[in-house]
């Protein structure tokens, strides 16, 4: 705690004690207008909290799909042609909804967001052995006061949230993220999963 | 066409069974929760049991049950905040008793859990530093969905920070310079401190600034935490003019002058950002 917070504190903790004396403290008169006063002590205690919804919040966990079927023939020479528009670099729009709403608040100071998955360092499996990195997986945030962590197999460096008020005390941000897959690998055949979890804090 | 439809009803319950199983006591729902406090700062003696309650709330439409656990944690400029479910060397997760390891959350109730963090009567002078989890999920009740070639569940946590200064443990915190650096992408002044206490600790306050127009800003300091044994740069970011809402234009050079306190002291600062 530093000084001017204990300054603070004992001043709170003085206003606390001084405040059933100095409750009956009234004034008035006797001639028109006839105005009359009187003084009340006030005392907020404003809890520290954080919280972090991602998603719709709904009954389910929100999933992201990439259908890579059916993806359309890249152009160029005929030998070089990635076949069925596999690994051309062209990014694929997740099938489905691809948005996710990402909302954090507090008002504790600065708060950090970071990334983690499941793949053990390998990736989005196939359960044969397959794998597909994470950093095929880009994210795109609308609001660069809450910007998405970039995903990596390793996890994510941890992205600053901008606080909003207070003089980075407080935040309050929503951003709208959006998922795509970058293609420039053609993975092994197969239907591959993993998970992103997404963890605030205020350190 | 009877048989059919008896054999789908048998199918069904058979899905719904399994799901069952394949998810005991555990339904995922979209992750919106909020914890208070967001982190605890506390002392201890050697051989001390502190008991603290950590309120947690559901902010979505239907109730979901969130799993608690801890982790180890540290705090690098590099790389930012970073979670370690394996034990790290010099943990002190083994003090920590958890209430529950998981609490169902009805929405928008408040519902409190109990912690407790036992100190062993030999602990070393020093500061203990862990966080505790808050999933809502199982692994196992993600639900997969069929003929998609690539499926991501996207899900969140909190982690709340603990901690525990044991034995007087003490931040000592010096000021190594002042000058202009980048944050979030924006040229700021930046004051770099270090901590060669045995606990972490904070600056606070802010510098008064005059820009080359005359025009005074205040520079609240980050609160970022200092870790024993860390250098780290805090931002002094402008403060946002109070009605507007918005950051006060600036014309450098800037004239900073003014006192940050840290725990057990503070600095004068009197320095011109270029």
């Amino acid at each position: 705690m530093t000084c001017r917070a204990k300054a603070f504190g004992l001043a709170v903790l003085g206003a606390v004690f001084w405040a059933p004396l100095a409750q009956a403290v009234w004034v008035g008169d006797r001639s028109a207008p006839y105005q009359a006063r009187a003084n009340l002590n006030m005392l907020l205690d404003v809890g520290a909290f954080i919280f972090l919804q991602v998603g719709s919040a709904g009954a389910v966990i929100d999933t992201v799909q990439f259908d890579l079927t059916g993806l359309p023939p890249a152009s160029g020479p005929t030998a070089t042609l990635p076949p069925f528009g596999l690994g051309t670099g062209a990014g694929v729009a997740a099938s489905g909804a691809g948005t996710l709403t990402v909302i954090v608040r507090s008002n504790a100071g600065p708060v950090t967001l970071s990334a983690t998955n499941n793949g053990a360092g390998a990736g989005l499996g196939n359960g044969a052995g397959g794998y597909i990195g994470y950093d095929q997986i880009r994210t795109v945030s609308d609001n660069p006061g809450l910007p998405a962590p970039v995903l990596s197999n390793a996890g994510s460096t941890a992205v600053a949230v901008a606080a909003t008020a207070y003089s980075g005390r407080v935040t309050q941000q929503t951003a709208n993220w959006t998922y795509s897959f970058a293609n420039s690998v053609a993975p092994a055949a197969g239907r591959y999963t993993g998970q992103v979890t997404y963890t605030a804090a205020a350190p | 066409m009877r048989g059919f439809t008896g054999r789908l009803r048998w199918s069904l319950a058979a899905a719904m069974l399994l799901s069952m199983l394949a998810a005991p006591g555990v339904r995922a729902a979209g992750f919106a929760a909020a914890a208070s406090p967001s982190r605890f700062e506390l002392e201890a003696k050697p051989g001390d049991v502190l008991s603290r309650t950590l309120d947690l709330q559901h902010i979505g439409p239907e109730g979901t049950e969130y799993v608690i656990r801890s982790a180890d944690w540290i705090l690098t400029e590099e790389k930012g905040l970073e979670f370690f479910d394996a034990l790290q060397p010099g943990s002190c997760r083994p003090w920590l008793r958890l209430e529950r390891r998981a609490v169902r959350l009805e929405p928008r109730v408040r519902r409190k859990l109990r912690f407790e963090v036992h100190v062993p009567a030999d602990a070393p002078v020093g500061e203990c530093r862990l966080a505790i989890l808050v999933e809502n999920y199982d692994q196992r009740a993600i639900p997969l969905i069929k003929d998609s070639p690539i499926q991501l569940p996207l899900t969140g946590r909190l982690g709340v920070i603990v901690y525990v200064a044991v034995g007087g443990a003490q931040p000592k915190i010096s000021l190594v310079t002042v000058a202009m650096g980048e944050d979030n992408g924006e040229r700021v002044p930046m004051v770099t401190v270090r901590n060669d206490g045995n606990a972490h600790g904070r600056l606070e306050g802010a510098l008064r600034g005059t820009d080359a127009d005359g025009k005074t800003v205040f520079f609240p300091v980050s609160t970022l935490p200092v870790l024993p044994g860390q250098t780290r740069r805090l931002p002094l970011l402008p403060a946002e003019n109070l009605t507007t809402k918005k950051k006060p234009g600036l014309r450098y050079p800037v004239t900073l002058s003014g006192r940050l306190d840290w725990d057990n002291g503070g600095f004068d600062i009197q320095a011109q950002m270029p």
